[in-house]
């Protein structure tokens, strides 16, 4: 059915350039291709609206490469359990993304995915062209598995009314006065709070890189939760909670912290980019601003969660999804960042007209250069979704103090690398 | 009865006698009856082979192997076993599992009888009654946990009619402490009116003149329902007794949407079947889930066979 598809392109193209006149027809380049489908995986929260938007952001891809039909199946829910059973059977797309989190490198350890560093070599491409914050995440021994497509950065988004109210002229721009600001704006009589942060390391994990700690050292062999800069970071988290000035989601009836901000129950929330577009869909009456990040005491880093495009090692046609994953991370970047409401992996593509007509990205866009990829090791699922939630939740509701949830956190992630080499 | 009984027996007579004749196969017409009874069985079979009990008999095969979905496959005999029955999450999925059957059994099953006794009554908008109580059975269970999550925020509706009363509401699904009493609620209430339905059918079942002779020899309603309607329900009771056992100790889907998947708050709502799926899709660990897997339905048709033994006597009248 595909096959037959792009062979009607092919035969309605032929018959454009033969109508257009005798001269294009003499130029128009013989078709020495054999067409072929690439299969294009991922996931959309809606299917049924992005599927349409896919393939209109596709289509100059298509006219430039005419026997590459793309084939789109995204995955609405659950995506990497979805795609792992996918790989055992052996049916897996063509070009599948891959996640931030620790959900690349599982696929990546497995074989399924092929290093694309001989690709980037003969498009006289480099790695280098990207943000290195991003493509850290997808190298592995040396060699790159996936090109960044495009990601969010953490950034402070607050309540402009809440904030007038209070008297506050402008978003805090370090530690201390974010932790002043969050004192004024907190009225817990009326179920508002200074700042909602998820109790999840994908959030407070940048209190520590802002302290000038880690949470794992530089090659991912080793956790390093027990210096005195990754305790000064949580810390400091967890201290906004122990006063009462900041409000888990739930405290607030909500199911995450961009909730609590849109309904008005936190002042500021720190979130990512992917909020913007919640906002305005949810809670479009809102009035807000973002800034960067306030600085720490050593650095001002933030996380970032980049999403990347593979080669899967089944794929038949590796060349022509390479074709596809080099157009759509290089010439149709701006398109797609435009069209997703995300941030761009190339530094190149930050200056795009998109960016200067949304103002409300700026601070997002300058702290690209800052920002550090939020990934585990492979085989941390289980610790990341257990132990790290456990430990900070438990921290965090003042049942244990912060260096006694770091010590438990790093022995048993230490554990977890140790089970990991075991197997 | 006794008719019935001869007419099988002569039936079986002559198939004896006609066996010699025609050799030792079944005279044509039972064959052709016994081929289109396995053709017409033959897709339900198939179908229960392949996506029930195929899987089934894969987990007691994969309880033995390392596997992360994704690498090679490597048989590590019980190691498995040995690893889940010393990894403390576990023991509290199955604290968790077996409370939440514990207490939802009991209630949901007499709530549903109450309910079944109730509308078996002449009452005015009976059939608006029975309606509504049945309707949470057929709504989706993810639409009715979504819907809790709404009206059992911190701020949410219960909590509101709460401090309405002037007591303090909890945060019912953020605290350790009353995430799984929340989903026990909504189970309870979710379910109590299937159950219901078959109360009634089996309420109905009861012959009329049983009660009318109780009435006659003086019994009180109460006496009644205690000495003549419970005991004549058992078999029905036995059937919703069950179906809860086994219902509530897979319980699965309204941990995983509550939690998010996680089980959270620390492991309140981790039950052994979100364990399961965990282990097997989220943390890449398909050796433990299985084991885990075995594990479970060791102990389910152990206390299916328990309640067998205990209720599933016939009845004698």
């Amino acid at each position: 059915m595909a096959k037959h598809w792009s062979h009607m392109v092919l035969a309605s193209m032929a018959l454009m350039v033969g109508g257009v006149g005798g001269m294009a027809a003499v130029k128009a380049p013989v078709v020495r291709h054999r067409p072929v489908t690439i299969t294009l995986g991922g996931w959309a929260a809606y299917p049924s609206n992005n599927v349409q938007k896919m393939y209109t952001f596709l289509k100059p891809f298509e006219r430039q490469y005419p026997w590459i039909h793309v084939k789109y199946q995204p995955v609405a829910g659950n995506y990497e359990t979805v795609l792992k059973t996918e790989y055992v059977a052996g049916d897996a797309a063509d070009v599948v993304a891959l996640n931030n989190g620790g959900q690349a490198s599982p696929f990546i350890d497995a074989g399924d995915v092929l290093p694309l560093n001989r690709f980037l070599k003969a498009a006289h491409a480099s790695s280098r062209q990207f943000f290195s914050g991003t493509t850290s995440l997808f190298t592995y021994r040396g060699k790159l598995y996936a090109i960044p497509r495009d990601q969010d950065v953490l950034g402070l988004f607050y309540n402009k009314t809440l904030f007038a109210k209070a008297g506050i002229k402008s978003p805090p721009k370090n530690w201390a006065q974010l932790a002043a600001d969050a004192k004024i704006l907190t009225d817990p009589k009326a179920h508002i709070y200074g700042i909602g942060i998820d109790p999840a390391e994908a959030y407070w994990g940048e209190f520590v890189l802002q302290a000038g700690g880690q949470i794992f050292n530089a090659g991912k062999r080793r956790m390093e939760l027990n210096t005195k800069a990754a305790l000064r970071g949580f810390a400091y988290y967890v201290n906004l909670y122990r006063k009462g000035w900041a409000a888990e989601p739930s405290q607030v009836g909500a199911s995450w912290s961009g909730q609590s901000f849109g309904i008005g129950r936190v002042a500021m929330t720190i979130e990512g980019g992917w909020l913007i577009g919640s906002l305005a869909q949810d809670w479009p009456k809102i009035k807000y601003g973002i800034a960067a990040l306030p600085k720490g005491p050593v650095n001002r880093d933030t996380f970032s969660y980049p999403v990347g495009w593979a080669i899967s090692k089944t794929c038949k046609h590796p060349q022509a999804a390479w074709d596809l994953i080099n157009y759509m991370t290089g010439r149709g970047q701006p398109a797609w960042v435009a069209g997703t409401d995300a941030l761009p992996t190339r530094p190149s593509v930050t200056h795009i007209a998109y960016f200067t007509q949304h103002a409300v990205w700026t601070p997002l866009v300058r702290s690209l250069p800052v920002a550090k990829a939020w990934t585990f090791p492979n085989g941390f699922d289980q610790f990341a979704n257990t132990t790290l939630n456990n430990q900070t939740l438990l921290a965090v509701q003042g049942q244990e103090s912060p260096a006694q949830a770091l010590r438990n956190l790093q022995r048993s992630g230490q554990q977890a690398f140790q089970s990991q080499s075991g197997r | 009865m006794k008719i019935s009984t001869q007419t099988a027996s002569t039936g079986r007579g002559r198939e004896a006698i006609s066996r010699p004749r025609r050799g030792p196969s079944l005279s044509g017409r039972r064959r052709q009856d016994l081929i289109a009874g396995y053709a017409f069985t033959m897709p339900g079979v198939l179908i229960l082979f392949v996506f029930s009990l195929g899987p089934a008999l894969a987990a007691f095969y994969l309880s033995l192997f390392s596997w992360t979905l994704l690498n090679h496959m490597h048989y590590v005999g019980f190691a498995n076993f040995w690893g889940l029955l010393h990894y403390p999450v576990f023991w509290i999925a199955v604290r968790n599992s077996m409370g939440f059957a514990l207490v939802v059994v009991p209630i949901q099953t007499a709530v549903a009888l109450a309910l079944a006794v109730i509308l078996n009554q002449n009452l005015p908008a009976r059939g608006f009654f029975r309606l509504a109580f049945y309707f949470p059975s057929i709504s989706s269970s993810a639409v009715i946990t979504l819907i809790f999550m709404w009206m059992f925020n911190q701020l949410g509706l219960f909590n509101s009619f709460l401090n309405w009363l002037g007591l303090p509401g909890p945060d019912w699904l953020g605290s350790p402490h009353f995430a799984l009493p929340t989903i026990m609620i909504m189970n309870i209430w979710t379910t109590a009116g299937s159950l219901m339905i078959i109360f009634l059918a089996g309420l109905q079942g009861i012959p009329v003149n049983l009660l009318e002779a109780a009435a006659c020899d003086g019994a009180t309603p109460w006496k009644t329902f205690r000495h003549v309607t419970l005991p004549l329900l058992r078999t029905t009771t036995f059937f919703i007794v069950v179906m809860g056992i086994i219902g509530t100790l897979q319980m699965f889907d309204q941990s995983f949407i509550i939690s998010g998947g996680s089980g959270g708050p620390l492991h309140a709502t981790t039950t052994v079947v979100l364990l399961i799926y965990n282990f097997i899709f989220a943390y890449g660990n398909v050796g433990y889930g299985a084991a885990a897997t075995v594990l479970w339905f060791l102990f389910i048709l152990g206390a299916t066979l328990a309640t067998n033994k205990w209720l599933g006597k016939p009845i004698e009248y």
